[in-house]
Formats: C-alpha cells, sequence, structure tokens
C-alpha cells in the first residue's frame, strides 16, 4: 500500500536518489592533483537536478563552469600531499517517466542541423570513416532515421558480447570493431561510430542507471530535427527509452569529453589502483559523505590502472 | 668588396624589409651599419662572425635544448635598429597591457570578472582555485612580463603573445647587444642608442615589493641542466643575488622560507622565481607565499593570463580597466571551441597558425601554409578532435631581417620578431627596457623562438 502525504501526485515524474563514490590510489606522495569533476546531473530533457553535492577528500579548491556541452564542471585542485583521493556525490533528481513518441523523419533530414555538426565529425574515440563499411551493411539500406537508429543499436546490442578484458577507457569504436566484444562505453562508441558514418549525428551520454547499485553507464543520443536529443542504448538494446531511466550527468562526443574525473597529478609515483560504484535507488534519502564512503568499500577495485 | 656581392642571397621573404626599401635601398636608419658591413667585406666579417662564436663559448653563453649537449646561444650580430618614434608606441602598448592584465587577474582571482568567459579561464592549466581570494603584495600579479610582437612595416607591431609567467630571455637581450657593442664596434658609431639598467631596473623593484629595507632576496633556478641556465646564472650576478635550487631553501616553523649559508640560515623575503612547480622544488612555499611570509616574483597564478585562449580578451580587458582602446593591435584569433569560430577555422585552415593553448617555446606551433600536405592533414584532424587544445590565428606576413651567413659569405633574409620586457613595481609603475631581444627565424621559416633553433640578434632603439 502507498500513502502520499502532501503535494501533488505526480505519474509523469519520478524522484530518484542517487549517490557515486570513486576512490584512486597512488603509489607515492601527490603533490597537486588537478582535476575536472563532470559528477552533476544535467538540467532538462526530462531531468531536473533538485539537489546535488560534491566533495573530496582530500578539500582542495575549486571552481564551477558550464563546458561547450553544456554539462556542469567542478575543476578541483587539492594542493596537500595524499597517496589517495576520494570524489563522492549525492543527489536528488526529478525525472520524466514518459518515453518520447518521436515521429520519424528522413535521415537527410538531420544532415544540415547546425546543432549536430560537431557530432558528425570524428573525435578522439570515434573515427566514423573506420565503421563506414559495417555501418553501411547493417543500416545502409534504410533512409529513416528511427529506423537507422534502432538497426544500429539493436545490431550492436545483439553482436557485440558485453563483457571486460578485451578494451580499456581508451579504446577505440574500430578497435570495437575487430573486438566484437566490450562494455557500455565501448558499445556506445561503436554505435556513435556507426551512426555518423551514416549521417546521423550523435552523441555520447554518460550517467547512472536507475534502480541499481554498481557502474556507471553510457549510451548514445542522437539528433531528432524537432524532439531533439533521443536514446539509444545498445547495452540494454532499447531506442527511446524514457529519462526516468538514467540520472544523466554529461554529454560529449566520446568519453574523452564526459570522463568523470580528468586531470592530471604530479608525483614521484604512479597512478596504482582505481575503485568505483554507483547506486540510484527511487525516493527521496538524503545520503551524506559517510553513505558514499560506505558504498565504496564495497567497490571492485581496479589495480595497476 | 661591394655590398651586392654580400648580397646575392637577397631573396624577398616578407613583404617589409627592416633592412632596405622596396626598391632596395639600404634605409636611412641602416646606413651606417650598413657602411661598416661593407667596409668590413665577407671574409673579415665571417673572421669575427668566428671570433664572436668562440667568445660565446668562453662566457658558456648557452641556451640548452638537451642537457647532454652543449649548445652555445646562436646569435647573428648585425643589429636591429628601432627608431625612436616607433619604441614611443611600443613602449606605451606594452605598459597598458601589463596594467590591464595584471588588473585582470587582480579581478579574477579576489574580484567578479566577467571579461573573459568561466569555461575559458577556468579551463586555463596555470589558473589556480587555491590563489582565490588572495590579493598578491602591493596588488602585483604580474613584475616581469615579455611580450612577443612582429613588425608589419611603417610601424605597425602586432601582439603575438603575452609570457607572464616565467619569461626568459631578458639576459639574452642584454648578453647579445653587450657582446656586438664589444666585438663590433664599428657597427654602433655614429648611433645614439637608448640606454638601459637592468639592474637598477630589478632591485628598485623587489625593493618597492617588500616592506624591510633591504629584503634579502633570492633568485630560485630550476638548475644547471635547465634550458635558460645561462640566464639564471648571469641575472644572479648582475644583480647581486645568491642562485639558490630548490634544496637550498626550506620553510621554518614560523612559516618563513629561509635559504641555507655556510653560517647560518638567513630568512628570504623574496624569491625571484625561474620555475613553474614551486611545490616540486620547494614544499611548503605555496602556503609560505598565501601567507604574506614571502614575496614570489611573478606572483602565483598569473599564468592563467598566458593561455593562448585567454589572450583573445585582452583588448576588452584594456576597454574595461583602463578605459583606454588598445594601442597595440594583436593577431586575430579564433577560439575553437565555439562554434562559429570553428566552422570558420576548419574551412580556411591553410591559411591560419594553430597553437596548442598552453605551449611555448614554439612548441605545438604550427604554421599552415609552410606544412607540407599531409602534415597539415595531421594537424587539421588533431584539432578537429581536440578543439579545447588549441587556437588559431591569423598568419601574419611579419618582417623580415639581414643576417650574415658566414659559411656563404653572405647577406640573408630572414623573418624576425622581438620580444620586449618590461616590470611593474609595487607603486604600479611600468618600466619597459628599450630594444629588446630580436629572434631571427630559420630560413624560411616564422617560428623564431630559441628552442625552435632561432638566433638572437642585438637590438637598438635609437633617436
Amino acid at each position: 500500500m502507498q500513502t502520499y502525504l502532501g503535494g501533488e501526485l505526480d505519474c509523469r515524474r519520478a524522484t530518484v536518489s542517487y549517490i557515486y563514490a570513486a576512490r584512486y590510489g597512488y603509489s607515492g606522495d601527490v603533490l597537486h592533483n588537478d582535476n575536472q569533476i563532470r559528477l552533476f546531473p544535467r538540467e532538462g530533457e526530462g531531468q531536473d537536478p533538485l539537489r546535488t553535492r560534491l566533495w573530496t577528500l582530500p578539500r582542495g579548491s575549486g571552481v564551477e563552469y558550464g563546458d561547450r556541452f553544456g554539462n556542469r564542471v567542478r575543476r578541483t585542485r587539492v594542493v596537500e600531499p595524499h597517496r589517495s583521493l576520494i570524489v563522492a556525490t549525492s543527489g536528488q533528481v526529478s525525472l520524466s517517466t514518459r518515453a518520447p513518441q518521436p515521429a520519424d523523419v528522413y535521415l537527410d533530414e538531420v544532415k544540415g542541423l547546425a546543432e549536430g555538426m560537431e557530432f558528425v565529425m570524428p573525435s578522439p574515440l570515434v573515427d566514423p570513416e573506420r565503421v563506414s563499411a559495417l555501418a553501411f551493411c547493417v543500416a545502409g539500406a534504410s533512409y529513416s532515421l528511427l529506423e537507422v537508429a534502432w538497426m544500429v543499436t539493436d545490431w550492436v546490442y545483439r553482436e557485440v558480447r558485453y563483457g571486460r578484458g578485451a578494451t580499456n577507457v581508451a579504446t577505440t569504436a574500430d578497435q570495437v570493431a575487430s573486438a566484437m566484444e566490450g562494455v557500455c562505453q565501448d558499445k556506445t562508441h561503436l554505435a556513435l561510430g556507426m551512426l555518423r558514418a551514416l549521417g546521423a549525428p550523435c552523441r555520447y551520454a554518460s550517467g547512472l542507471l536507475t534502480g541499481q547499485t554498481g557502474e556507471t553507464h553510457a549510451w548514445a543520443e542522437f539528433l531528432h530535427p524537432y524532439e531533439g536529443w533521443l536514446g539509444a542504448d545498445p547495452t540494454r538494446g532499447v531506442v527511446n527509452p524514457p529519462a526516468r531511466d538514467y540520472v544523466k550527468l554529461a554529454v560529449g562526443r566520446d568519453y574523452t569529453d564526459v570522463s568523470p574525473v580528468n586531470g592530471s597529478f604530479l608525483s614521484m609515483g604512479t597512478a596504482a589502483e582505481c575503485a568505483a560504484i554507483a547506486s540510484v535507488e527511487f525516493g527521496e534519502t538524503e545520503a551524506t559523505l559517510d553513505d558514499a564512503l560506505r558504498l565504496l568499500e564495497g567497490a571492485y577495485v581496479v589495480r595497476n590502472v | 668588396m661591394s655590398l651586392s656581392q654580400l648580397d646575392r642571397e637577397n631573396r624577398a621573404v616578407s613583404a617589409f624589409s627592416e633592412w632596405q626599401d622596396s626598391e632596395g635601398r639600404v634605409r636611412r636608419h641602416y646606413e651606417s651599419i650598413a657602411e661598416a658591413v661593407e667596409r668590413l667585406g665577407p671574409q673579415e666579417m665571417a673572421r669575427r662572425w668566428g671570433a664572436a662564436g668562440r667568445q660565446v663559448d668562453f662566457d658558456a653563453f648557452t641556451f640548452y635544448l638537451d642537457p647532454r649537449q652543449y649548445r652555445p646561444a646562436p646569435a647573428d650580430w648585425l643589429p636591429r635598429v628601432i627608431p625612436a618614434e616607433h619604441w614611443e608606441v611600443i613602449s606605451a602598448g606594452v605598459t597598458q597591457r601589463l596594467k590591464a592584465i595584471n588588473r585582470f587577474l587582480l579581478d579574477l582571482y579576489d574580484g567578479e570578472q566577467t571579461i573573459v568567459p568561466p569555461e575559458v579561464v577556468f579551463t586555463s592549466r596555470y589558473f589556480y582555485p587555491e590563489v582565490q581570494g588572495f590579493r598578491p603584495p602591493k596588488g602585483v600579479f604580474v613584475h616581469i612580463y615579455g611580450i612577443d610582437l612582429v613588425h608589419m612595416g611603417e610601424g605597425r607591431y602586432v601582439v603575438l603573445e603575452d609570457n607572464l609567467r616565467i619569461p626568459s630571455g631578458i639576459a639574452y637581450q642584454l648578453k647579445t647587444a653587450d657582446m656586438a657593442s664589444r666585438l663590433f664596434p664599428e657597427f654602433a658609431q655614429g648611433y645614439d642608442i637608448r640606454p638601459y639598467d637592468i639592474r637598477q631596473g630589478y632591485l628598485d623593484m623587489f625593493r618597492s615589493l617588500c616592506d624591510v629595507e633591504s629584503p634579502v632576496c633570492v633568485l630560485l633556478t630550476d638548475g644547471k641542466f635547465g634550458s635558460a641556465f645561462f640566464e639564471h646564472r648571469c641575472l644572479s650576478d648582475l644583480l647581486g643575488i645568491p642562485l639558490v635550487e630548490g634544496a637550498d631553501l626550506y620553510v621554518g616553523n614560523d612559516g618563513r622560507v629561509y635559504a641555507r649559508t655556510l653560517d647560518r640560515d638567513i630568512a628570504v623575503d623574496l624569491i625571484y622565481r625561474r620555475v613553474e612547480d614551486l611545490e616540486m622544488f620547494l614544499p611548503g612555499l605555496r602556503e609560505a607565499y598565501l601567507d604574506r611570509k614571502v614575496v614570489l616574483v611573478n606572483g602565483i597564478g598569473s599564468g592563467a593570463a598566458d593561455d593562448k585562449l585567454v589572450f583573445l580578451w585582452a583588448p576588452q580587458m584594456i576597454e574595461s580597466y583602463l578605459g583606454e582602446t588598445a594601442i597595440l593591435e594583436q593577431a586575430k584569433s579564433y577560439n575553437l571551441q565555439d562554434a562559429a569560430d570553428r566552422r570558420f577555422v576548419i574551412e580556411n585552415l591553410d591559411m591560419l597558425v594553430i597553437k596548442a593553448r598552453q605551449g611555448y617555446g614554439g612548441l605545438g606551433v604550427y604554421v599552415m601554409p609552410d606544412l607540407s600536405e599531409t602534415h597539415r592533414a595531421r594537424v587539421a584532424r588533431d584539432i578537429i578532435e581536440n578543439p579545447e587544445v588549441f587556437i588559431a590565428q591569423e598568419t601574419l606576413d611579419f618582417s623580415d631581417h639581414m643576417v650574415f651567413n658566414d659559411a656563404a659569405g653572405a647577406l640573408e633574409r630572414r623573418r624576425v620578431d622581438l620580444r620586449v620586457f618590461a616590470i611593474q613595481d609595487g607603486n604600479g609603475n611600468v618600466t619597459v627596457f628599450p630594444g629588446g631581444l630580436t629572434r631571427v627565424a630559420l630560413p624560411g621559416g616564422r617560428i623564431t623562438n630559441n628552442s625552435s633553433g632561432g638566433l638572437c640578434k642585438p637590438t637598438w632603439v635609437v633617436s
């Protein structure tokens, strides 16, 4: 039984609470550690952040700005010597539960859009030319934007095995096409490369999957002339998912534009290990730094990064 | 020997030659030097060039690219002469720019600056968030300023870059001019060369920043393997201040910085630092500075305005902080993060210069018209993939000058730029040292930095 106390019951919105925490370990003292952190939920496209908090340990000093993709970024510089850096965030986000119902359009209709210019070009990890033959084999016969988005997403979902080991954070779209194995980041890169080769502007989205505890997630978004950016998730085999499926943290051309913690450190040592974990639950619970640290204890640790 | 024989390599490089007019007549302010060159003749010139080269070796006048290999600072001894009326404009323009940039930095760290967009200035590698809320001693961030200019002809000088962190080259300016006057006295005959006193200028500036009568100042070097170690040694000698490495200093329990000497440890009031990553050389120095226990020249964080993308907003800084229009124009530049600029750059790539935002020493500078087709394609690819790392600038047809090629026994034309040095003291007074360091590009090239193989040239301002 559900009792709703106060406020207006709105079944078209759902509120979720999220926690994300990451720890970076080093083999020597780090003298300064300067990072751009992209861990604030984006505003708009069916998503409204209600409250967001971000911590780093050691604390460091920082500034905030919006990057050219509209992601909110905190740059934090930690200048006290440290052997591990923890980045943690929590908050509540109101999400639309409605799945978009876009009208189908000709692929040609998105080709000239100024908004999409940058998103058909090659980016550091996605070179459309190198997966162009594959893209045309899979979806070259169609002139419809939605059909192409579906064919590519579904093909990558079915044909590329989900698995770690074959790839890393720097694996390119064409390497995924040869390995035919990868995680959500790799599947997304391959789908992006194929969609771009076919002329559809598309971008990389990173965030958290709602209702789950585990890793961060990545999926693709393609540009629709009337509806804006629509989701295409080659890891789950879903096109046009409702906003409630994700807490969307950042978008960009590929992973290099959205990586959650991106920067440099000065040390005689090296980056030795990394652990990260995310959790998203339905409902409004307020998580503290301690909750985030507790969650982090259960994270899978990657050594020798 | 006639000059025309010396002159056989006289092929036009730029539309504007410093040395001669469009009809090939030597310009009036070079006539006397040209006569001396003619009197000496190619053999004697070559002999003198050899002697000067040996003197460079004896003095260990070096600019290292690789610490394992001795490398004398390459120089050409034919002076560059800047007419006084040009200099007045340069000097006023440099002063104006330095003041505006300093005001910008004060506003950035301890104000509400709104001129440069946050996504630009906050992504500058040398913007340091920990400096926020800090006001440097006497309100000066940039004490020593090096500005790169090129001459388009007829007194039109254009700014290419600002160097605000640890600009180097002033000792090279001094040394080249000094050696030229000793080894080639005949060049200077008949010229009224404007004098300057770097020693007095620097020491007065140091004193004006400290609250004690005779402050203890040291020069912090990155060591004898650094590329500009000659300059560190030369300036320490000239200024009469100790040359120290990080290991010679420590931060005491009272938060002050101390220098170890054989007798006792001495508290240091001011560090003329020639290193960027301070904490690597002396842990705790940043805290000492931010606690106002020591003065640093230049201040920590001044590099935020050194970023080549932030450069685009310098004219607005001058307008907004000083209520003036810029005296010196600057190279038209493009922000690759802006969609309209990016489109323009991609469409006109072959005409532009591409520079890495945080590059220095001519590294990461691509003059597209001077590159091969394949190299151009590689750079194009790189800026499409990483637009946030680069800026684009118009390619300028800047002036050339005569260089004596001692192997060929002939004069040849090569492009030159001009790095001018200025200092700002604690009372806000700016001194621009007349002349500067003229840097000569490699044959046919436009990149003049010593790190990229450029030559130094003595530079005079004459009345």
